[in-house]
């Protein structure tokens, strides 16, 4: 169906999970869209978001990034990252429903084996202070090579709640 | 301080006192392979030791207030020849050490 969300995918945070990854995306579609919902188990984690390729998280150091934080009660804030092993999507997460950390991504290349893959992200949260806490920007993993999907882990290793989730969709023309 | 090699050995002592991890896959959740094992291993001591070493500046960051609320604090220090700028400053670094 024309200008359809076609669904792919969706991981879940089952309380024993340290992985959340979502897989599936091939040539079918040009772009694809990801929503997430991250809650930890323990306070004050970072998120960090990595491509799959065969299903496998490309742990290389070829993550490069820049984007804008948005405080609620501070300045903004100018970040950017080069040649990181992880791309974090926020830090300093909290584990309650207030804190939960809500994204959306758009995914662009990522089936072209030719062509790095993009993410451009938005994100929000509380953090744990409490203080509204939003990114805008975009990453690249810079490796000319096909991905399938988009992985998620907590700092420290910590599980997610049973309130996270990953939804992968292609974006129907 | 803590090398990278003292928290990489203490991380590999708490994962293996959480084993088994799991990874949700499409919905489906999977013990960790050996090679993801290790992979965790390196990404949490690697992670303890940038915050070791640089948490500070986010910390500072944060703590400094939006550069409307300092500039209106220097305006004051200005007209009523007070030091709150300066001290908030100081205070922001104090309370966030550098390592």
């Amino acid at each position: 169906m024309p200008g359809s969300l076609i669904k792919i995918s969706e991981a879940t945070g089952t309380g024993s999970a340290a992985e959340l990854k979502v897989t599936g995306i091939d040539s079918t579609y040009e772009v694809y869209y990801a929503t997430m919902l991250i809650l930890p188990s323990t306070d004050d984690k970072d998120v960090g978001l990595r491509v799959t390729k065969s299903g496998t998280a490309q742990t290389d150091s070829k993550y490069n990034s820049s984007d804008v934080g948005l405080r609620e009660g501070a300045s903004f804030q100018d970040n950017e990252t080069q040649d990181q092993a992880t791309m974090y999507l926020f830090s300093a997460l909290g584990t309650t429903g207030a804190e939960m950390m809500m994204a959306q991504v758009y995914l662009f290349n990522f089936a072209d084996s030719s062509e790095y893959s993009y993410i451009t992200y938005r994100t929000c949260a509380l953090q744990k202070t409490p203080e509204l806490l939003g990114y805008t920007g975009s990453l690249f993993h810079e490796v000319a090579s096909a991905s399938d999907g988009i992985s998620l882990a907590l700092e420290s290793a910590d599980n997610f709640s049973t309130s996270s989730k990953i939804v992968l969709y292609g974006l129907a023309k | 301080m803590a090398t990278l090699e003292e928290l990489t050995v203490e991380t590999t002592a708490e994962i293996e006192a959480r084993k088994p991890l799991k990874a949700n896959v499409n919905g489906v959740d999977r013990d960790f392979t050996d090679e993801e094992y290790a992979q965790v291993i390196t990404d949490v001591a690697n992670s303890k030791y940038e915050k070791q070493e640089y948490g500070y500046k986010s910390s500072r960051s944060g703590a400094y207030g939006s550069i409307g609320d300092q500039l209106d604090m220097q305006y004051h220090d200005l007209v009523d020849d007070t030091t709150t700028w300066k001290d908030h400053v100081a205070k922001v670094k104090s309370d966030n050490p550098k390592p």
